[in-house]
C-alpha cells in the first residue's frame, strides 16, 4: 500500500495549484485525506463483525468571482485529479455569490501535528483485541434477564493535509479510538435497552488501562433497573445534569445556534444578541480543539488555527464560531471552526469540544434545596437535536432518578428533555465545580449531512424549569 | 475483469472458501443555498468492501484505493484477518440465488443534460418568488443529486450491475416579522420533474406564517393527528429495526415470537416492496445480488413476516426476502427496503373537521430519539395546531408527544387517512391517534 508522501507525490500538488490559477481561480485549497478504520463487533460473545477500511481522497475548493465550487474524488489518477479541478471550477463560475470572501486569520498555519499512540490498535494481533471484547461481554451476563449484549471497538488514524493558493500548509493525523456497549434486559415481559460509550485520541493504551468488564457491568445492570422502572409524569420539573449530560445540552441547546453560518443567514435563534446577557452570571461556555478528553483539532480546514473561543462570558453572548467566510460576514476573526467531515466535502462551521466551565457549587448544594425533581446523566442517552431557527432542542437522557425533598430517589425510565434555547439558559440556576470533558468514537455530531468527532462537557449545572416528557 | 470479480478471484486464489464483493461508484452534486447560491459541490467516489470467509471464519474490508495492486493488497489483509477471527457457528454459505427482479423507474436520464447552470437557475426561481414576497427569508437550503451504480458479485456469480438516481432537497424559511417562526419542505425523489421550487418555497413560507403566534399548551392527554411524514419517521426508528429478522433473533425486537399475533388495529397495514415502482430504495437485487420482492409485514394489523437477507434466513431455515443491505460496511444486514403504510379511506380535511378537541402535529424533531424496544414514543412537536370543534384554534409549539408506540398501535387508531407521502423510503398516510400525551407548560 503506497504512502501518504507517495500519494501526495503522484497528485502533485503544487502542479494542482498552478492549473487552478490558470483556469480562473483566485484562491484554490486542496484537502487530501488517508481515513483508516477498524471495528470489531462482538454479539452474545461471539464475534458478529471484523471491518477494516481506509478511505483516500481529496477535495478541491476554488473561488471564481467569490463563487465557491468544489468537487471531489477518490481516483487520485492524473486525469482524474484534473477532471476534478475542472469541475469544481465550472461550478464556481455558474452562479454569483460572495461566499468566497474569507477574513484573514490572525495567523494561518503553516505545521505539522501528529500525534503519536503509545501502542498502535493496528498493531495488535486481531485475536487479542477480539478476545477482550468477548470477555467484557461476557461479563454483560449478569443474569437471565439480560437477552442481547454488544460490545463494539473501534479505532481510527486520520491523516489530513491541507494546503492553499496563500501559501500555507498543515498537515495532522489524529488517532481516535473507544468501546460501545448495548445491553438489552427483559424483566416481566418488559424489554428496555441501555448504551453506552466512550473514547479518546489515543491508542490502544487508552483499552489496556481501563477495566472495560465493569464497565459491561454496568451497563447491563442499569438495563435490569431501567426494565423495571417506570417513566415519570410528563410535565415540567427542576433537573440537575451531569457533567456528560450537560455536554450534550450545551452541545443541542446552544452551541449549534452559536455557528456563524447559521447566524448570518438567519436561521439561528441568537441572530443580533451580541452583548446581551442570555443567562446567570455563572454561565461561561468556550469552545476550545485542544482539552484533556476532548477531540483534538489543532487547526481546521481552512488552515486556521484553533483557539480558544469563549462565546458566551459570564452570561453574556461575546462571539459565535466562526470559518474564514461567516467571520467576514460578521468583520470578525475566524476561529478555527471550519471542519468538513472528510475530503469528499466542504467545511461548514463546527463545535470543537464545547463546554460549560467551572462553577462554584458542590452537587450537594445543587440538591439538598430541590423539593420535586429530576438527575440526569449521560450514561444510556440516546442523542439530540435542535432546530436552532425556532430555538427548539431536545434530547433523550440516560440513567435518571428523581429527587425528592433534597435526595436522590428511585430511577426513572425513558426521560425527553426539550426547551426552548433562550429560556432554558436563563433558569441555569447553579453551576457545579466539577468540569470534566468527554469524547466517543462511537456517536458523531451531524449537521446538514456532515459528520463530526465532536468533545463536551461541563460541571452538573441546575436548571429551575423545562419540560420533560415521561408517561 | 472489473474490481468485484478481481478482489473475488484474488480470495480465493489466496484459500478462501468463499467470497463477495461490491463496488459501490456516486457521483453527486449538491447545492446549498440560503437567501442566495452558497456554493455549489461535485463528489465522485468509488467504494470496493470485500468480504472473505475461511472454515466459517469471516473478515471484511472496504476501500477506496482502487487499482489492481491495492485490491490485491486489502484482500491479503482480510484473509490474514480471517485466518485468526473465531469461526461464526452459524455460517453456512453465501447467498446463491443470484437474479434480478422487474423494477421499473429507478433513474433519471434527463439528469445527464442538466448543467449546473440549470440547477441554479431552479432554486433561483424558488428564492425570487420569496424575495418578492417578502414575508419570510429561505435561511438554508440543499438540492442533492446522486447518481449511483452498485456491482456486485461472489464466487458463484460473476459481477451483476445497477444504476440509480436520487435527489432530495431541503427548504428551511423564517418569518421576517411577527416572532421566530419557521417553515420547512423537502422532497425525496427519483426524477428531477418533480421538483418545482416555486412551490416548494411558497409551501415552507407559508407554514413560517401560520405558526407566528406558536406557544406551548398545558401538559394533556389528547387526540393527535400525526402528517404523513411525520408518521413515515415514527415508522422508521419504531418499526424498521422491529421487522428486521436479525434483531428479533438477537431478543432487540418487541416482534419477537408475535408473528401471527394481533399487533395492530385491524386497518393497519404496511409491506416492504424492493420492487416499488420510482421506490426510493428499489432495486432490481439487493446487496448480496438476491432479488428484491414485495413482503406483507402487517396485514389488518396481524404481523405476517420478518425481513431477511441470507445470513438470517438460513438460521431461521428459511427464504432470504431481498433484504440483504450493506450501509457503508461490507457485511450485509437485514434491512427495509420502502416500507409502505397502506392508505386507509379518510380524508386528511375530514378527520380535522370532525375533531372535538386534539393535536394536529405538522412537523417534530427528536422523534428519532424514541425507543423502539421498549416502545416509549418521544417527539418534540416544533409546529402543531390544536383543533377545537373541527378547526385549527392554536398554534403550537415546543411540546413533548408522549406515548406507548406499540400500544397505541394496538389500542387508539382513530383513522388512517388517504394521503400518502414519503419520508426517505418510508411511505405513509397521515394518522389519527385517539389518546397521546403532550408535555408542555
Amino acid at each position: 500500500m503506497k504512502t501518504n508522501s507517495e500519494l501526495l507525490n503522484q497528485i502533485d500538488l503544487d502542479r494542482v495549484l498552478k492549473k487552478a490559477s490558470t483556469l480562473g481561480a483566485s484562491y484554490t485549497d486542496i484537502r487530501f485525506q488517508n481515513y483508516q478504520e477498524e471495528i470489531i463487533q462482538i454479539e452474545d460473545e461471539k464475534l458478529d463483525n471484523f471491518n477494516s477500511s481506509n478511505r483516500v481522497g481529496i477535495g478541491i475548493r476554488v473561488t471564481v468571482n467569490s463563487a465557491v465550487g468544489f468537487a471531489s474524488t477518490s481516483d487520485l489518477s492524473k486525469n482524474s485529479v484534473d477532471e476534478t479541478l475542472r469541475v469544481a471550477v465550472k461550478a464556481a463560475k455558474s452562479f454569483t455569490s460572495k461566499k468566497g470572501v474569507f477574513a484573514q486569520p490572525k495567523k494561518l498555519v503553516q505545521k505539522q501535528v501528529f500525534r503519536p499512540t503509545k501502542i498502535n490498535p493496528f498493531d495488535i494481533s486481531p485475536e487479542e483485541k477480539v478476545s477482550l471484547l468477548i470477555e467484557a461481554n461476557k461479563a454483560a451476563k449478569i443474569s437471565d434477564e439480560i437477552k442481547n449484549r454488544t460490545t463494539i471497538m473501534g479505532y481510527s488514524e486520520n491523516y489530513r493535509f491541507f494546503v492553499s493558493s496563500e501559501g500555507f500548509q498543515s498537515s495532522s493525523s489524529i488517532p481516535l479510538i473507544g468501546i460501545h456497549h448495548l445491553s438489552v434486559a427483559s424483566v416481566n415481559g418488559k424489554l428496555e435497552r441501555m448504551g453506552y460509550g466512550t473514547g479518546d485520541c489515543l491508542g490502544y493504551d487508552f483499552i489496556a488501562s481501563r477495566d472495560w468488564n465493569e464497565f459491561t457491568t454496568d451497563v447491563s445492570e442499569l438495563a435490569v433497573q431501567a426494565a423495571n422502572a417506570v417513566a415519570p409524569p410528563s410535565g415540567t420539573y427542576t433537573a440537575i445534569a451531569d457533567p456528560d449530560l450537560v455536554g450534550l445540552l450545551v452541545h443541542e441547546a446552544f452551541g449549534h445556534a452559536a455557528e456563524a453560518d447559521l447566524v448570518f443567514t438567519g436561521s439561528s435563534t441568537l441572530k443580533d444578541r451580541l452583548g446581551e446577557q442570555l443567562a446567570d452570571e455563572q454561565v461561561t461556555i468556550i469552545d476550545q480543539g485542544d482539552i484533556p478528553g476532548g477531540y483534538y483539532v489543532p487547526f481546521d480546514d481552512e488552515g486556521v488555527m484553533k483557539e480558544k473561543t469563549v462565546i458566551l462570558d459570564k452570561g453574556v453572548l461575546k462571539g459565535y464560531m466562526h470559518d474564514r467566510n461567516s467571520a467576514n460576514e460578521l468583520h470578525v476573526q475566524p476561529t478555527g471552526n471550519a471542519r468538513a467531515q472528510d475530503f469528499e466535502n466542504q467545511p461548514q462551521v463546527r463545535m470543537t469540544n464545547t463546554f460549560i466551565d467551572n462553577g462554584k457549587y458542590s452537587f450537594d448544594e445543587m440538591v439538598e434545596d430541590i423539593k420535586t425533581g429530576i438527575y440526569v446523566k449521560r450514561k444510556g442517552a440516546g442523542g439530540g437535536q435542535v432546530d436552532t431557527a425556532s430555538g427548539t432542542f431536545t434530547f433523550r437522557c440516560g440513567e435518571s432518578y428523581m429527587i425528592r425533598n433534597g435526595e436522590l430517589a428511585e430511577l426513572v425510565r425513558g426521560v425527553v428533555l426539550s426547551g426552548l434555547i433562550l429560556d432554558t439558559l436563563k433558569t441555569v440556576d447553579a453551576v457545579g465545580n466539577d468540569l470534566s470533558i468527554h469524547n466517543r468514537f462511537f456517536g458523531a455530531c451531524g449537521k446538514s449531512g456532515q459528520r463530526a468527532s465532536v468533545g463536551s462537557g461541563g460541571p452538573h449545572i441546575r436548571i429551575q424549569e423545562i419540560p420533560i416528557g415521561g408517561k | 475483469m472489473d474490481y468485484c470479480e478481481i478482489a473475488v478471484n484474488k480470495a480465493i486464489k489466496l484459500g478462501m472458501d468463499e467470497a463477495d464483493a461490491v463496488v459501490r461508484n456516486e457521483k453527486t452534486i449538491q447545492i446549498n443555498f440560503a437567501q442566495e447560491i452558497q456554493n455549489i459541490s461535485t463528489l465522485n467516489k468509488t467504494l470496493l468492501s470485500v468480504r472473505v470467509i475461511k472454515d466459517r471464519k469471516i473478515a471484511t474490508y472496504s476501500t477506496t484505493l482502487l487499482n489492481k495492486q491495492s485490491i490485491h493488497d486489502i484482500v491479503e489483509r482480510a484473509v490474514k484477518i480471517a485466518k485468526v477471527a473465531p469461526e461464526d457457528p452459524n455460517w453456512s454459505s453465501l447467498n446463491k440465488t443470484v437474479k434480478e427482479s422487474k423494477v421499473k423507474n429507478l433513474y433519471d436520464p434527463v439528469l445527464d443534460k442538466l448543467d449546473y447552470e440549470d440547477l441554479a437557475g431552479a432554486i433561483n426561481t424558488g428564492l425570487d418568488n420569496v424575495a418578492n414576497d417578502g414575508k419570510a427569508l429561505i435561511t438554508r437550503g440543499v438540492l442533492g443529486i446522486t447518481k449511483r451504480q452498485f456491482s456486485f458479485a461472489n464466487c458463484y456469480q460473476d459481477s451483476m450491475e445497477r444504476k440509480s438516481s436520487r435527489l432530495n432537497t431541503y427548504i428551511l424559511a423564517k418569518a421576517v416579522k411577527g416572532g421566530e417562526s419557521t417553515g420547512s419542505e423537502h422532497i425525496q425523489t427519483r426524477f428531477w420533474k418533480d421538483i418545482d421550487y416555486t412551490s416548494l418555497t411558497n409551501s415552507a413560507v407559508e407554514m413560517s406564517q401560520k405558526y407566528l403566534d406558536a406557544k406551548p399548551i398545558e401538559s394533556r392527554k389528547i387526540s393527535v393527528i400525526i402528517k404523513n411524514d411525520v408518521f413515515a419517521r415514527i415508522m422508521n426508528r419504531m418499526l424498521s429495526p422491529s421487522i428486521s429478522a436479525e434483531t428479533v433473533r438477537k431478543g432487540r425486537s418487541p416482534l419477537k415470537d408475535k408473528i401471527d399475533s394481533q399487533i395492530a388495529m385491524e386497518c393497519f397495514s404496511l409491506f416492504d416492496d424492493g420492487t416499488l415502482e420510482k421506490g426510493l430504495n428499489s432495486s432490481s437485487f439487493d446487496q448480496e445480488g438476491h432479488p428484491t420482492q414485495r413482503t406483507p409485514i402487517i396485514s389488518n394489523g396481524i404481523l405476517k413476516n420478518y425481513i431477511y437477507d441470507h445470513y438470517s434466513a438460513t438460521i431461521d431455515k428459511t427464504q432470504s426476502t431481498g433484504n440483504a443491505n450493506r450501509g457503508g460496511r461490507a457485511k450485509p444486514r437485514p434491512n427495509v427496503s420502502n416500507l409502505v403504510l397502506v392508505n386507509g379511506d379518510r380524508d386528511f380535511d375530514e378527520v380535522i373537521s370532525e375533531t372535538k378537541n386534539g393535536l394536529f402535529i405538522e412537523k417534530t424533531i427528536g422523534e428519532w430519539l424514541s425507543n423502539p424496544t421498549s416502545g416509549q414514543l418521544n417527539a418534540t412537536v416544533t409546529h402543531g395546531q390544536l383543533i377545537e370543534n373541527g378547526e385549527y384554534s392554536q398554534p403550537v409549539k415546543n411540546v413533548i408527544l408522549s406515548g406507548n408506540f406499540w400500544e397505541s398501535l394496538k389500542n387508539n387508531i382513530e383513522a388512517i387517512c388517504n394521503d400518502s407521502r414519503n419520508s426517505g423510503n418510508i411511505y405513509s398516510p397521515s394518522v389519527k391517534f385517539s389518546e397521546l400525551v403532550v408535555a408542555g407548560k
